[in-house]
């Protein structure tokens, strides 16, 4: 039942003390959180840990949220918040998709990699996909942190400008402005890709 | 070098053509410009790209691990929340009862004890005209002992002197009153600093 019910549903049944309610809100809602937080940190374990970070925050203010907002809007606002928080404090800006800067060790590096790809696709499919998907990856890691959220929440994620404004806390233009810049520097970094 | 963005299609219009709601115009200029055409075929592969990158999961025990941080709500609590958020929608119309309940219940409550109130009533009103009158004649001796109040009083014995003196008083408000207007005007001007 409370997989069919709504966002709104299951936060009303989580209010009420139930448990499997706050873990149907994990389950929906850990892997656009981690990717998010992953995408701005570039580090696996560091992801995990900033997004179990945001699901405690979230949850434990479950009694605070006010049903007016989108619940989705909320939790991507407190990830983006511990990630950018993180960011900050770390000043880890641009990083390599080939592993954390952090990483000491070579199974660290192994494990900070970002794994690219579906293991759905033929091996062709798979080979561009990986191809396009690196150069992406690549891209969005040099990007600043405010356009890299702004870009993943649009085009990944598939939010609203307006969704995004509200997220980010941001004015509505800026959030387009940042938008358009992430999206200019993509194309630069991708301009090779024109004639393919 | 021209920025083709600049000369031709803006971000909107590329926005635009993102989500196929391109007014026609932009998409006439998009099929005859090669340039135009060629920028919004890259910034639909880049969407394209970001839009198909992979979403990242967490490890398998992330619940558990979120859960352990977490508080659920206990039952007493939940169920006072509960309480709280039927009677939600229908605070106003609750305020409103009980404000008239507690006015006609005083109503009433004075109707049933008329002696009482008249009793209490008197008192009270003895009482504040006995402090007025106390404090009336305790400001009247102090204004009586400043060192201003004898040449002040003899200004008002005339008329004339008084008259003058209080032309004197209206002239210097007025002209307070026109130079605090000048000094809080807005330049009309052009400010040198609004375009950057």
């Amino acid at each position: 039942m409370l997989r069919t019910a709504t966002d709104q549903e299951v936060v009303t049944e989580a209010r009420r003390g139930r448990e499997a309610a706050y873990r149907e809100l994990v389950r929906r809602y850990e892997a656009p959180v981690f990717s998010l937080i992953f995408r701005m940190v570039r580090d696996r374990e560091l992801a995990e840990d900033l997004a179990q970070e945001t699901f405690i925050k979230v949850l434990n203010a479950i009694g605070s949220y006010k049903p007016e907002f989108k619940f989705s809007s909320w939790v991507f606002k407190i990830a983006n918040n511990t990630a950018i928080d993180h960011l900050r404090r770390r000043e880890l800006d641009t990083l390599s998709i080939e592993g954390s800067p952090h990483a000491a060790t070579p199974e660290a590096v192994e494990a900070t990699t970002l794994q690219l790809g579906s293991p759905d696709e033929s091996p062709l499919d798979r080979v561009v996909a990986l191809e396009l998907g690196g150069e992406i990856e690549r891209a969005i890691a040099g990007l600043r942190p405010e356009y890299r959220s702004c870009i993943m929440l649009r085009h990944v994620e598939g939010r609203a400008y307006e969704e995004i404004s509200e997220i980010l806390g941001l004015p509505l233009g800026t959030v387009k402005t940042y938008i358009h810049r992430a999206r200019h520097e993509l194309r630069t970094t991708l301009q090779h890709l024109r004639e393919e | 070098m021209m920025d083709p963005l600049s000369a031709h299609l803006t971000n909107d219009d590329l926005d635009a053509l993102l989500d196929r709601s391109a007014d026609p115009a932009v998409v006439r200029h998009a099929d005859a410009c090669a340039e135009c055409r060629a920028l919004a075929g890259l910034d639909a592969r880049v969407v394209r790209g970001l839009e198909g990158l992979p979403r990242f999961a967490p490890s398998a025990a992330f619940a558990d691990r979120v859960m352990a941080g977490v508080a659920v709500r206990q039952a007493p609590a939940a169920a006072g929340l509960r309480l709280l958020d039927r009677l939600a929608p229908r605070r106003a119309a609750l305020v409103a009862v009980g404000l008239v309940a507690a006015v006609s219940l005083s109503v009433v409550w004075g109707a049933l004890n008329r002696d009482l109130l008249t009793a209490m009533g008197s008192g009270t009103l003895d009482l504040l005209g006995g402090w007025l009158w106390n404090l009336l004649r305790a400001t009247g001796a102090a204004l009586a002992a400043q060192p201003w109040y004898g040449p002040l009083r003899e200004v008002s014995a005339s008329p004339a002197r008084l008259g003058v003196a209080l032309t004197a008083v209206a002239m210097a408000y007025g002209a307070i009153l026109l130079a605090l207007r000048r000094l809080m005007a807005l330049p009309a001007g052009p400010r040198p600093y609004a375009n950057g």
